[in-house]
């Protein structure tokens, strides 16, 4: 990929509509507005392909915004290419310059950085929708896919043999391609699958070339997947006994069945008999029995050594003979 | 003595081998607003976070010390009718923990059931989040269709 990043030109984007934004969580690093007012009111200016990134992502030319490499309370809260690295950043910066050159709507490389953050954001504890971790709430089981088109795409960039040299993260493009990760994808896989084939090499590639492709961004939506339900039931669920629906505690009929109630707003269990109380219950009876035994053992008669004899004798005479004695 | 010991183990294994074990059921429901997000200049909107909060409170009394297993997570997650896209990640988090201990991503707008959870312990102090990145036209307001809820079924 060739890519000059000192001279391509920029034509500044500026919103000057003022967005009020309510909402409980705002993001605590970053800036919210893309207008970038450090740029000349001429509105033409030459920006670098860094520039134009952090533009584009952190609202500011000149941001340059830490890198958030730990997923907590507070970092969830932020925007997903806060998470992208440096080696991201350069790689994204290239690809925003390489866009400009070409004429391709710069929204196709927003799509790729928000999901490459996405995958530096969770994938230590993203777990795989389709492993089994999804039913509706009669228990069939759920499996999510990607669009016919984007399946289609997504087996020919795995099949390409050109992931490994492609400038983007092989791990991230497994992700990405899995539906069960990433079925929300927000790239387009028609503008991944170019920037995969442009291997790295200098030379753009045919597809990279066809600027009309992407010269306007239509956004896939909430399109670009699809939700498989099974049509057997595989997850078996009963009513709990209990339960408590913000803060109110009932009973089930299931719960009565099994004699819970609710009394002055705490629930109990009318004549429980609970494990530990039949245990407890049961274990000294036993221990009673070999204890008793034992005095037998002491007794030098004929009987049995342990209490599996005692217990699993089939003597039963002789066992009996033995606590009579 | 060791016949004494091997005794008392067998003692051990018939006692509790010898009554079927039976598990109180139980369940915790939590019901939260889904922040209305304002779409920004760029066309994406600040992330909506709703955060499900387990309190001792929310077991039944006397039933603290009980190890409880979880058994599923279900959810009701909102949709943003009007946005262009919502990515949606429910995570899981271990008692007073800042970071989540795993995440799957949602259904925008599902209601459906998950046991990817269910090798954490649930007591109090875990927390369930709910997390919108959603996207569409600048200088929007995207309402949720609907509250947010996550039920937690449990065993102990």
């Amino acid at each position: 990929m060739n890519i000059n990043t000192s001279t391509s030109t920029y034509k500044k984007l500026q919103n000057n509509s003022d967005v009020t934004v309510k909402s409980t969580n705002l993001q605590p690093s970053q800036t919210n507005l893309v207008k970038d007012t450090s740029l000349p009111s001429s509105g033409q200016s030459t920006i670098s392909g860094q520039g134009l990134m952090m533009s584009r992502l952190f609202g500011n030319a000149d941001a340059n915004p830490t890198i958030q490499t730990t997923l907590t309370k507070d970092t969830m809260a932020m925007q997903s290419v806060n998470f992208l690295t440096k080696d991201d950043r350069n790689m994204l910066s290239d690809l925003y310059a390489q866009a400009q050159q070409e004429g391709t709507d710069l929204s196709y490389v927003d799509d790729l950085a928000n999901d490459l953050g996405t995958y530096r954001m969770f994938n230590h504890v993203m777990a795989n929708a389709n492993n089994g971790g999804t039913y509706d709430n009669t228990g069939h089981l759920q499996t999510f896919s990607f669009s016919a088109d984007d399946t289609a795409t997504a087996t020919r960039i795995l099949n390409s043999g050109n992931i490994s040299s492609s400038v983007l993260d092989p791990g991230f493009v497994k992700y990405e391609l899995d539906p069960g990760y990433s079925f929300a994808h927000r790239t387009n896989f028609a503008y991944l699958e170019s920037v995969i084939n442009n291997t790295g090499s200098n030379e753009i590639s045919t597809e990279q070339g066809q600027t009309s492709k992407f010269s306007t961004y239509v956004s896939q939506g909430k399109n670009n997947f699809v939700v498989n339900t099974a049509s057997e039931v595989t997850l078996h669920t009963e009513e709990p006994d209990v339960v408590n629906v913000d803060g109110v505690f009932s009973v089930t009929e299931t719960g009565m069945k099994h004699g819970f109630q609710l009394v002055g707003g705490k629930v109990v269990q009318k004549n429980a008999v609970s494990m530990p109380d039949i245990q407890s219950q049961s274990v000294p009876s036993l221990l009673d029995n070999f204890t008793s035994n034992e005095k037998i053992e002491k007794s030098g008669h004929d009987r049995p050594a342990t209490l599996f004899d005692y217990h699993f004798s089939k003597d039963e005479d002789k066992k009996f003979k033995n606590i009579d004695a | 003595m060791n016949k004494k010991l091997v005794s008392l183990s067998l003692l051990f294994a018939a006692a509790t081998a010898s009554f079927p074990a039976f598990a109180i059921t139980g369940s915790i429901t939590k019901t939260s607003a889904a922040p209305t997000i304002g779409i920004l200049s760029n066309g994406t909107g600040p992330v909506g976070l709703t955060n499900f909060f387990i309190n001792s409170s929310d077991f039944p009394s006397g039933t603290a010390s009980k190890t409880k297993t979880l058994t599923l997570v279900r959810y009701n997650i909102a949709a943003y009718p009007s946005a262009s896209s919502d990515l949606v990640q429910l995570c899981y988090y271990l008692p007073f923990q800042a970071s989540p201990a795993k995440c799957v991503t949602v259904n925008s707008g599902a209601s459906s059931t998950t046991p990817a959870f269910n090798s954490y312990e649930l007591k109090s102090g875990v927390e369930l989040q709910v997390r919108h990145t959603i996207t569409g036209s600048a200088g929007t307001q995207a309402q949720p269709s609907r509250q947010e809820s996550v039920t937690v079924e449990y065993s102990y």
